[in-house]
């Protein structure tokens, strides 16, 4: 064995302290750790990565899970950890982690916590990365986006929208507040100036994806009936829909 | 002209420019300071701003990505960084750690400190030698901090095969090495009495917490974000006048405000006092 296998597995041990016999049998030179202090180091390890990679950007996700320093346990275990982007940037360590633990039923939480982790998300990492071209992980954003978030763009937009159906109050919980009922459709866009949120009707959210797909005000009107015009001017004032070539705008 | 660090400097503070505390309301607070170590990650323009407001404050540089532990030759263009950096602040010596912040193609965000046997001493020599024929001055090899030791050495055995093997001097920092000690349930100063002293260019003392909720004392090198322990106080007092070639007493303060400053120096100038007296009489 090298010096540097020697470092990696130092390196794993300390995430997988569990594997030291496995790992102290291929590498002599772990053979002397004591698995007390490998353990204490590990978690503290798992901590201070908690405290410095996900808490500052996913506290209300971490404040909904019963053990968070299980969690981080977990997440710096798994093999992906080795794969993070920096300080887990892209957030894939946390959320394909986060959602097999959830799969194989050994994480205590709500329900609904993967709502609140697709919200955070959102205003971390999945806005401000497009704002600035910064990388993304498709895989694990497709996995957490699923039922909750569809992205439109082209069509009459003027800017590419996620528009979130959530099953709770996610903007409560994330500034720690007692979450009301519900939650309606949240819009959320981008552009070179930075990122937006928006909350919505269902109507709203539905002529949205409407406009994506390039209705006309008139499509829009006859779908919405007498309450077309007026959603018009709003999707037009938020500047989420482009002037129709031929439309006319009613005053809001 | 002559290097001020030829001799006994005095007590100063490490900076990372890029947090607290500001350097600038360091050197406008009065608080004594003998010289700057610059940490910059490899920010030139940081180097070059400590430099031309320090005025005649001597500046050393603390390079923390040259990764020496690893098995390899350092990065030619991190060398390079750290080449621009030192020649911006005029260090005549650059401190680098025998720790690695990479393995192969992944950035680990931590260090891993040099594994105690002779196989990584002999990576670590090489790389230190490499270092020491590149850059504008001398490289000083400083012992890391250790939660999880492995290998049969002693961190100061380590210390001193490195150091002889790269013939180049050191930085022995006092909270690393007691880090290290608490792992083995040694004394603060168990193995001091073989180490080559004479090596020692510069001590390094810092804000620490020693964790032991798991009933396994931890060392949490904290710098400014907690108080220097009483302990390496003690030790400090008792290493400092034993080291011939002492140039540098280094205060480690990142992530402390100017109250925090001002009392770590004013702890640590009190335990070598004596060496502050010396000097001023000399």
């Amino acid at each position: 064995m090298s010096l540097r296998d020697d470092m990696l597995a130092l390196e794993r041990v300390r995430r997988r302290p569990q594997d030291l016999e496995r790992e102290a049998a291929a590498h002599p030179t772990l053979r002397d750790l004591d698995p007390a202090r490998l353990r204490a180091v590990s978690r503290s390890f798992a901590r201070h990565v908690l405290g410095r990679w996900w808490q500052p950007r996913f506290g209300a996700t971490f404040a909904q899970v019963a053990d968070p320093g299980a969690l981080a346990e977990a997440l710096i275990a798994d093999d992906g950890f080795e794969r993070a982007v920096g300080e887990d940037e892209t957030a894939g360590v946390l959320i394909k982690g986060l959602l097999d633990l959830r799969a194989k039923g050994t994480l205590e939480a709500p329900e609904w916590l993967e709502d609140l982790l697709t919200y955070e998300y959102l205003l971390e990492v999945g806005l401000p990365h497009r704002a600035q071209g910064l990388p993304l992980d498709a895989e694990a954003e497709a996995r957490l986006f699923a039922e909750r978030v569809r992205w439109f763009e082209g069509g009459r937009l003027a800017l590419p929208l996620a528009i979130g159906q959530f099953a709770v109050d996610v903007i409560a919980l994330r500034e720690g507040e007692t979450p009301r009922e519900g939650c309606p459709p949240l819009a959320f866009g981008y552009d070179d100036e930075g990122a937006l949120e928006v909350g919505l009707s269902y109507e709203a959210a539905d002529a949205l994806e409407l406009y994506a797909g390039g209705a006309s005000d008139a499509v829009i009107d006859e779908a919405f009936g007498e309450d077309g015009p007026e959603l018009r001017a709003v999707l037009f004032e938020l500047g989420f829909v482009q002037r129709s070539v031929s439309g006319r705008l009613p005053e809001v | 002209m002559t290097d001020p660090f030829d001799r006994f400097v005095g007590v100063g503070l490490g900076v990372d420019v890029h947090s607290p505390p500001d350097w600038r309301a360091v050197l406008e607070s009065g608080i004594p300071c003998d010289f700057f170590e610059v940490y910059t990650r490899g920010d030139l323009a940081g180097a070059e701003a400590v430099r031309a407001a320090a005025g005649d404050l001597p500046l050393l540089y603390h390079d923390d990505a040259l990764d020496p532990a690893y098995p390899a030759p350092p990065d030619p263009e991190l060398l390079a960084t750290c080449v621009a950096n030192m020649r911006a602040v005029g260090a005549p010596w650059c401190v680098s750690e025998l720790a690695t912040r990479r393995l192969g193609e992944r950035y680990l965000d931590f260090f891993q400190p040099m594994l105690l046997n002779e196989e990584a001493a002999r990576a670590a020599a090489d790389n230190m030698r490499r270092l020491d024929e590149a850059l504008p001055g001398r490289v000083l090899a400083e012992n890391p901090p250790y939660q999880l030791p492995v290998g049969p050495w002693h961190v100061l055995d380590a210390l001193a095969w490195v150091t002889d093997a790269a013939q180049i001097p050191c930085v022995l920092d006092l909270g690393h090495l007691y880090s290290f000690q608490l792992c083995r349930g040694h004394e603060p100063l168990t193995g001091l009495d073989g180490f080559p002293l004479e090596r020692v260019w510069e001590l390094h003392v810092a804000g620490a917490q020693i964790d032991a909720s798991s009933g396994v004392p931890l060392y949490h090198d904290a710098h400014g974000a907690a108080e220097i322990p009483e302990v390496l106080l003690e030790m400090l007092a008792e290493v400092a006048p034993r080291c011939p070639e002492l140039r540098a007493i280094t205060i480690e303060v990142e992530d402390a405000d100017l109250e925090r400053t001002a009392r770590q120096v004013a702890h640590t100038r009190a335990a070598v006092q004596g060496l502050l007296d010396a000097r001023s009489a000399s």
